[in-house]
């Protein structure tokens, strides 16, 4: 007999079909087995829907039908039930069918209650409802939740999500990792234990203002690994709301230390670079406004033609506020031609203006009135429209500088007072001595024939010392005129002069038959007197100073040559001028080298009056006339034989004559 | 008879002058004066001018130069011939004085009978 035996009589009571109609088609799973073998004696429609038989299975034992059950451990939790009489409850539990080639898995929320006959439990009802849908989907999201999960975990970067209060609900291995911290430690707020506690604050302000205003994160914060050292990290968080919810927060970090490092050695070196250039600026400050010389930068104001009208000081140091002695608010400040109005039109403008066009630089001296200084300023360009002024105080040199050109100008003055004095003194002297020769000479006419022989030679040595004295004071005059005209200078052929003298001096020459030679010499500029008078006095000495018993022989030469190859006869800044050193070689008595420069004094002489007549003026007249035109003169000699005067006198005399004249 | 004008400060030369035209001739009438001024203002009221001024460069006051140039601005005074007197006569002084038509220089001589020579050479 059956449980829902069709044939037995309570089947045809018409509220036991009802019941069982009831049974068949409720939307629920409802069985009942009976029996050591747990034979089916009633299964609902909705479970042989899914069993996929008909009611013939009635009367079967369901592990007949349904071996895999068996398998699947359902014989012994229905054992087990018998057993115990606890009921069994299973939720999403899946059951597979072998349907031959397929196995169908279905889930099930069933409930197997004990079936009692008197206190003795004889079958297994099964109540329940197949949940494979609902629980197949469960399963995709479970899948979809492990992938991103896997995905979350497998990335280089940490990934978070929070709810929708803020409270951080997951946290990606790469998090746990990084941190050493567990779960336990990190979610909620935990993470913040691992925050470095300088960006805490700020993390959380702007945590806080996110949540409140559901706007994104993005803050860089530091966060302490596993071995104490901090990671710097990008982290951003993104509201998830849904229909104007707010659902929760997803979020990521990711590791900056990277662009950090970069960051800061970047900040290193521009903080270096920073400190460079500042100690540069110190530096240079330090040294403009420590420097004697003066300092300043002018900036040049231009109308719209481009011309300059104006300009400002924009920088000086305190040596130039100094200098200039102006207040240095309104130096600073004012324009140039409010302290003076003409300044653009002045010499002084219009070199600046000069320099600012060409960029040569020029040096200016003036004298400031009210420090009694003299200040040399050099201007130079600095760009376009700026121009540098160096101030230096030369009021030493140019002190030094007026002194000497006053001591230049009194020897000067004293030099012509003293030519003055013996050019009055010979030429007033020479009257009264030509009176008492006049007179002396007179006497004697006078007097002739009544004299006696002792009377007539004082006579004459009279006569002898006023002619010498005569002779003396002419020298003198003409020595102290020798110089004279100097001013007065032309292009002078020296062959022409050198001939001019030699007519002059041609009885002289014949009475002594004296061979000159003389090469070609140059053209020069000079005084033609002087000139004459130079060789006039040259010649003549050699004529003069010559071997009795030996034709004199005078030789005159000229080359052209630098003053350093002229031997020590010039100063330094005369070394590289070129000159014509001209040579009047004789082969007369000579003299000994060490007279070589007093032979060129004043009535310096080497011989006596009875030897060799003279004032010892006409050396000293040569030395003169070289010298007023700029040129050297200088002799050798050994005694006995002959001597040669070197002169050098300057090529394109010129023009230095006209610079000295 | 000859007119002959010495223009010198030194009353010697006067003196000397004298005595050489004595002793060369008794042609001559010889007028002398120590300063220039005096001499001009004789020269611009005689009737008769001087046949030969003789002019010595070096005095006080009006120089020897001064004076010629003065006497040629005077119309009786453009024509006379000037013979320059002088102790030393230098280019520079040859050159100052040639513009106002010097007729001869003459460097006082260191003897009476070069003196006697000179003059009756000018003046003949």
């Amino acid at each position: 007999m059956t449980f829902f035996d069709k044939s037995s009589k309570e089947y045809k009571d018409p509220g036991f079909e009802n019941a069982y109609k009831f049974f068949n088609q409720a939307p629920v799973i409802i069985g009942f087995v009976r029996g050591e073998n747990y034979v089916v004696e009633f299964a609902n429609e909705e479970l042989l829907k899914i069993w996929k038989v008909d009611n013939s299975i009635y009367g079967k034992s369901i592990f007949a039908v349904f071996p895999e059950l068996e398998a699947q451990g359902f014989r012994q939790l229905l054992d087990n039930v018998c057993a115990t009489g606890n009921p069994f409850t299973a939720y999403e539990l899946p059951i597979v069918f072998d349907r031959g080639e397929i196995k169908d898995t279905y889930y099930f929320d069933f409930i197997y209650q004990p079936f009692y006959e008197g206190d003795k439990i004889t079958g297994v009802i099964a109540v329940g409802h197949e949940v494979t849908e609902k629980v197949n989907a469960k399963k995709t999201v479970e899948r979809g939740d492990r992938k991103w999960k896997q995905l979350a975990d497998s990335l280089p970067v940490f990934v978070w999500t929070a709810d929708e209060k803020g409270s951080i609900d997951f946290l990606n291995a790469r998090w746990y990792e990084i941190t050493g911290l567990t779960p336990e430690q990190s979610l909620g707020y935990g993470w913040a234990s691992a925050m470095h506690p300088d960006d805490l604050k700020r993390c959380l302000e702007e945590w806080s203002y996110a949540l409140a205003n559901r706007s994104l994160v993005e803050i860089e914060v530091r966060y302490r690994q596993k071995d104490g050292t901090y990671l710097w990290v990008l982290a951003r968080g993104i509201p998830v709301i849904e229909n104007d919810v707010l659902i929760s927060w997803h979020g990521t970090g990711t590791d900056i230390s990277g662009q950090k490092n970069i960051e800061r050695k970047l900040e290193e070196n521009i903080q270096g670079r920073t400190k460079e250039i500042l100690e540069k600026t110190n530096l240079l400050d330090s040294i403009l406004q420590n420097s004697t010389n003066g300092i300043s930068v002018s900036e040049l104001i231009f109308d719209d033609a481009g011309h300059v009208i104006d300009a400002r000081t924009i920088l000086a140091n305190d040596a130039a506020v100094q200098f200039i002695g102006l207040p240095k608010e309104d130096y600073l400040t004012k324009p140039a031609t409010y302290f003076d109005p003409g300044i653009i039109s002045s010499p002084y403008g219009q070199a600046c203006i000069k320099t600012l066009q060409t960029g040569e630089p020029f040096i200016m001296r003036y004298f400031l009135d009210f420090s009694n200084r003299w200040l040399e300023l050099t201007v130079s360009r600095m760009d376009e429209k700026h121009l540098i002024h160096n101030f230096t105080d030369v009021t030493t040199i140019r002190e030094a500088e007026i002194k000497l050109e006053r001591t230049l100008d009194e020897l000067r003055y004293s030099n012509a007072n003293l030519e003055e004095f013996a050019y009055a003194a010979s030429h007033d002297l020479k009257e009264p001595i030509r009176k008492s020769l006049f007179f002396a000479n007179k006497l004697k006419e006078d007097l002739k024939g009544k004299l006696t022989v002792e009377q007539d030679f004082l006579f004459n040595r009279l006569e002898s010392s006023q002619s010498r004295m005569q002779k003396l004071i002419e020298d003198l005059l003409e020595y102290s005129q020798a110089a004279k005209g100097s001013a007065d200078k032309n292009e002078i052929d020296l062959n022409e002069a050198l001939t001019s003298v030699l007519e002059d001096l041609e009885l002289e020459i014949q009475k002594r038959a004296a061979t000159i030679t003389i090469d070609k010499l140059p053209k020069i500029s000079g005084n033609k007197r002087q000139i004459h008078q130079l060789f006039q006095n040259l010649i003549g000495n050699a004529l003069k100073y010559s071997n009795q018993n030996q034709a004199i022989e005078i030789k005159v030469s000229s080359v052209m040559l630098k003053g350093v190859d002229a031997g020590n006869h010039l100063p330094q800044d005369k070394q590289e001028n070129l000159f014509h050193l001209i040579k009047v070689s004789d082969n007369g008595i000579g003299f000994e080298q060490k007279y070589a420069d007093k032979i060129f004094k004043v009535f310096t002489r080497l011989h006596s009056d009875e030897q060799y007549r003279g004032s010892g003026i006409g050396l000293s007249i040569v030395k003169k006339v070289v010298e007023s035109h700029n040129g050297f003169v200088w002799a050798e000699s050994e005694e006995g034989k002959g001597a040669v005067f070197s002169i050098l006198l300057p090529e394109h005399s010129a023009d230095s004559a006209s610079k000295n004249g | 008879m000859k007119k002959l004008l010495l223009i010198d400060d030194d009353m010697d030369e006067a003196e000397l002058f004298s005595e050489a035209l004595e002793t060369i001739g008794k042609d001559y009438e010889f007028t002398s004066f120590n300063n220039g001024q005096e001499a001009l203002q004789y020269i611009s009221r005689s009737n008769t001018l001087p046949d030969f001024i003789f002019l010595d460069l070096n005095m006080p006051m009006l120089s020897g130069k001064e004076i010629l140039r003065r006497l040629r601005d005077t119309t009786s005074g453009s024509g006379i011939p000037v013979i320059i007197y002088s102790t030393s006569i230098t280019d520079i002084d040859r050159k100052e004085t040639s513009e106002y038509e010097v007729t001869d220089y003459l460097q006082k001589p260191e003897t009476f009978e070069v003196l006697c020579i000179k003059l009756k050479n000018i003046i003949k």
